[in-house]
């Protein structure tokens, strides 16, 4: 085995492996300790050559040590999706130091491969595509490396990267073939085609005043895009709508928390869920959450209908809508939503009277004082509450008020600035200290239009609070907070995380979550795109066919009349020197014209017909005419 | 193969189940065969499991890696194909005539169309002609090791090229018409014929000093015919003698050769026999005009194809029980 072809397989498995490694550790589980360790050592190989390797026995130690190591973290009580990525791992570290053998080839192949479907189990991000390519890549270029080893007459050479570039290409157009016809199977319904996510984000059932500002962040939530094949005045639509989240109704020491509440409806899995009679003009969107580590579903306002889900859910009494079981992987929720002229016909999704905590009237001694400074003796609960409403509307919105601790209302109401909990709170408790019951309601307001994929993103900085009053035998939202609150946005580059959110959501809609149903809607939309533009096709190859065949014909009567012209000079100059030539008559054969040197003549012949039977370009008139003035003399 | 799934130190039950798998060849067209190498009974299982995973769970990335392993395995297939078809026809790269018991080495290189790097097993059917072709960039090496222990004269036709090209996963087997005449003749056996033929080697000895002219000497001449005289004059450029009845002698003389093969003779004799008739008819070359026959087969030398038919009727002799034809010359028996 020559040194620069084995040297050349080494990298090339090395290359399936670190692919593989890098394919797992997109995953949330593989901590970056341990996906460093296989790369460090593999940087390693590269630099030091076989100088950074240990035998197979000293490797297999180490395989070892991975297994106890991991023993022990199940011991100590780690997940054991986490222990077995750690193991793969370590596994990978022991095959990146092993010494290249065949054996080792093998082993990091195999090991490469394995991690990368460990990798589709355990991840959803649209970066799993470059591993996955580049683990083809290698494969292919390794196994054709492998292959021409030690073969009869010597190493055969890998083919050329060019060559390998068009058989890569016309892989990635199979895989997505076979990707879009092959059947899905619903043997197993309660496996989620998604993959499970460590990542958390979303509300906990008790929220203290002032813990709300600290994950506003650019942590995307939820994405929305339209299903209906209109989708024109989708984005005026969608804009604007709370997604009602966790309702908390207890305040007890400066923080808010959730009554025991009961289910009043359960939703079995695969069961259609109604919230209201559909509206005449719905519309349709998918919801696609991402994973959160509580199990309510957003609700918005205008719902009226839900596709089935996946897990048992059920609503309560406080209109919230749960999973029986927090999932902790990526989901798409189908919805539909009354037209925006409709969203105020459609209730608060939760007709049970207010109960015990909901109309205490316990209220901090400031809300009190604030009302009163306020609202005149007598004035009616409802207008004293609208006029309330109105000055906190009034104040000044601010993630970062310094508030005091241990009287945080207080300070808010002495400052007239803070965030949106705090501006529900202080109307929540007005509300009771009216006499009116309250609670308040954690969820996301509005979001940000994506321009590049037409979709909404939701994402945790759309976190907001509001307030739902009993009035008139039903609730009703109010919000408190200052419209300035939306303006607020720290996205450093707009543009570029746009289309980055855009490939993202191409990447959950077409790939994570494809489907039977999607691939017939695909080719019906094939099929009537076709039927569309069947005739402008048919037109364009005639058209083409045309033009080529014209092109082939131009391009060859400019060779004939660029040979021609040159004969007619060559013509002209013999009748000048006393030769009639027939037409095509081979100069070769014509005697030498008068007052020319022979030798010269024959000389220039011989060249020229080399020149114009071996088709090279012919000179130009002008040097032709030199070429014969200079035979002249 | 530098990777290999008996390097991965399996079971014997489970090497022997891969060895069985790898035995089998699965027509997939007319004249087209498949079966799999060790690598790729792993990625055939390796795929078998990935599928079903991807089925079952419905686990969209499976279908990916799926897809991407299944491209893979796809156009090492469809490329092995391809690399088989490119393979020039090889019949005329066989040697024309093979001597018993002498090993013929052959190494030729040709240019073909398409760029590959392979290795190309070609046998022809029902023989042990077996080649190797090498295949580089836009270049093939035609490699063999030609022997036969016995006389044979075969028209060769069916051939069965293989391989595993271009990954070393997928066994492709081609079968092709390749038509082409394998003719293995007895070793030639050196002799004189002025040994033989005491009569014409007397006749050589009265050729004296009469002889017609002078030319320059080349190598393999006689020295005997050196005219040392005259060289000796000039010793850059030797002359030769030529004599106007050795001339006619040689043109007249024709070699019989009798088949007939005695009870004491074996037929280890027999192919002496005939190699001495090769060694014969090799010298004399094609378009000569001596006359050749061999049993109760007359050849004129003189004509190409006839010079081919005796040939192949060496190739091919089996021994008479009657004396060949009449005619002049020399007669060679056992």
């Amino acid at each position: 085995m020559s040194t620069a072809h084995s040297r050349e397989a080494e990298l090339l498995t090395l290359g399936v492996l670190m692919a593989g490694v890098a394919a797992l550790a997109l995953s949330d589980f593989v901590s970056p300790i341990y996906w460093s360790l296989p790369v460090i050592a593999a940087v390693l190989r590269v630099w030091r050559g076989s100088r950074f390797a240990l035998s197979e026995m000293h490797a297999s130690f180490i395989g070892w040590f991975g297994f106890l190591w991991v023993g022990l973290e199940l011991i100590l009580g780690r997940a054991w999706v986490v222990a077995f990525t750690d193991f793969l791992l370590i596994l990978a570290l022991a095959v990146t130091i092993e010494s290249a053998t065949p054996r080792n080839h093998l082993h990091r192949m195999l090991t490469g491969l394995f991690l990368m479907l460990a990798g589709a189990v355990l991840t959803d991000s649209v970066l799993y595509a470059i591993p996955l390519v580049a683990l083809m890549w290698f494969i292919w270029r390794a196994a054709s490396c492998l292959y021409g080893l030690e073969q009869v007459g010597g190493n055969l050479p890998i083919p050329s990267v060019r060559q390998d570039m068009q058989s890569s290409s016309i892989m990635i157009i199979i895989t997505l073939s076979l990707f879009l016809l092959l059947p899905r199977f619903d043997i197993q319904s309660k496996l989620q085609p998604t993959q499970p996510r460590m990542a958390t984000t979303g509300f906990s059932d008790e929220v203290k005043l002032g813990d709300f500002a600290r994950d506003l962040d650019s942590t995307v939530v939820m994405r929305i895009e339209s299903l209906d094949a209109d989708r024109r005045h989708f984005k005026q639509q969608i804009m604007n709508h709370y997604w009602r989240g966790v309702v908390l109704s207890q305040y007890q020491h400066h923080a808010w928390k959730q009554r025991s509440s009961q289910k009043t409806r359960t939703w079995l899995a695969e069961q259609d869920v109604t919230m209201h009679k559909i509206q005449p003009r719905s519309i349709q969107i998918a919801l696609f959450r991402e994973a959160s580590d509580h199990p309510y579903i957003m609700l918005p306002n205008g719902l009226t209908h839900m596709n089935p889900l996946h897990r048992d859910s059920f609503q309560d009494d406080l209109g919230q809508f749960h999973f029986t079981q927090s999932p902790n992987r990526r989901l798409r929720l189908v919805m539909q939503l009354a037209p925006q002229n409709h969203t105020s016909d459609i209730q608060i999704a939760s007709d049970i009277p207010p109960q015990g905590d909901e109309k205490s009237q316990r209220v901090p001694q400031a809300i009190q004082d604030w009302i009163k400074d306020r609202i005149a003796p007598n004035t009616p609960a409802k207008q004293a509450l609208q006029q309330l409403n109105q000055t906190l509307h009034g104040w000044t919105y601010d993630l970062h008020a310094k508030l005091d601790p241990k009287a945080p209302l207080a300070s808010f109401i002495q400052m007239q600035r803070g965030h949106c909990e705090l501006y529900a709170s202080t109307l929540a408790l007005a509300a009771r200290s009216l006499g009116i019951p309250a609670r308040i309601v954690n969820g996301y307001f509005g979001g940000e239009w994506n321009d590049t994929g037409h979709f909404l993103i939701i994402r945790q900085q759309h976190a907001h609070s509001w307030v739902e009053v009993w009035l008139n035998d039903h609730w009703q939202r109010m919000d408190p907070t200052p419209a300035s609150r939306w303006q607020l946005t720290n996205i450093q580059f707009p543009v570029w995380d746009q289309v980055w959110e855009t490939v993202k959501l191409t990447w959950y809609r077409y790939i994570l979550e494809f489907q039977n149903q999607d691939r017939e809607a695909l080719f019906k939309s094939l099929i009537h795109g076709l039927k569309i533009l069947l005739p402008w096709l048919i037109l364009c190859l005639i058209g083409g066919f045309v033009v080529y065949h014209l092109y082939q014909k131009v391009s060859k009567y400019r060779k004939t009349i660029h040979l021609n012209r040159h004969q007619y000079v060559i013509d002209a100059w013999l009748l000048q020197h006393g030769i009639k030539r027939e037409s095509f008559e081979p100069l070769s054969r014509i005697e030498t014209p008068q007052h020319i040197n022979p030798k010269n003549w024959s000389a220039w012949v011989q060249r020229w017909e080399k020149d114009v039977y071996q088709q090279k370009p012919l000179p130009r008139i002008r040097y032709l005419k030199k070429q014969l003035k200079t035979l002249e003399s | 193969m530098a990777y290999n799934p008996s390097d991965l130190r399996l079971p014997p039950w489970l090497l022997w189940l891969l060895n069985a798998l790898i035995r089998l060849r699965i027509p997939i067209a007319t004249n087209w065969k498949i079966g799999m190498t060790r690598a790729g009974g792993l990625m055939f299982f390796s795929l078998l499991g990935l599928w079903s995973a991807a089925f079952y769970s419905g686990n969209n990335l499976l279908y990916l890696c799926g897809g991407m392993l299944f491209s893979i395995a796809l156009m090492a297939c469809v490329q092995g194909i391809q690399i088989l078809r490119h393979v020039a026809k090889l019949g005329a790269v066989l040697p024309t005539v093979l001597e018993q018991g002498i090993p013929h080495i052959l190494r030729q290189q040709q240019d073909i169309a398409s760029s590959a790097s392979a290795m190309i097993d070609v046998v022809w059917h029902g023989t042990d002609i077996r080649m190797q072709i090498n295949m580089q960039a836009q270049r093939m090496t035609i490699m063999a090791q030609l022997f036969s222990a016995q006389r044979a004269c075969t028209s060769l036709s069916q051939q069965h090229l293989t391989t595993s090209a271009p990954l070393g996963l997928w066994q492709l087997e081609c079968q092709r018409e390749d038509p082409a005449l394998w003719l293995v003749l007895a070793a030639p056996v050196i002799w004189s014929d002025t040994q033989a033929l005491g009569a014409l080697a007397a006749s050589q000895r009265i050729e004296g000093d009469e002889y017609d002219d002078l030319r320059a000497y080349v190598a393999g001449d006689s020295l005997a015919r050196i005219h040392w005289r005259k060289s000796t004059l000039n010793p850059d450029s030797w002359r030769i003698k030529r004599f106007t009845q050795a001339q006619a002698s040689h043109h007249s003389r024709h070699l019989r050769v009798d088949l007939r093969l005695p009870s004491y003779a074996s037929s280890k004799d027999f192919d002496r026999l005939l190699g001495m008739a090769w060694y014969w008819l090799k010298k004399q070359g094609q378009y000569s005009s001596e006359h050749f026959i061999l049993g109760q087969q007359h050849f004129d030398l003189a004509i190409p194809k006839q010079y081919q038919a005796a040939v192949k009727a060496l190739a091919q002799a089996e021994s008479e029980s009657i004396p060949p034809l009449q005619g002049e010359g020399m007669v060679l028996s056992l």
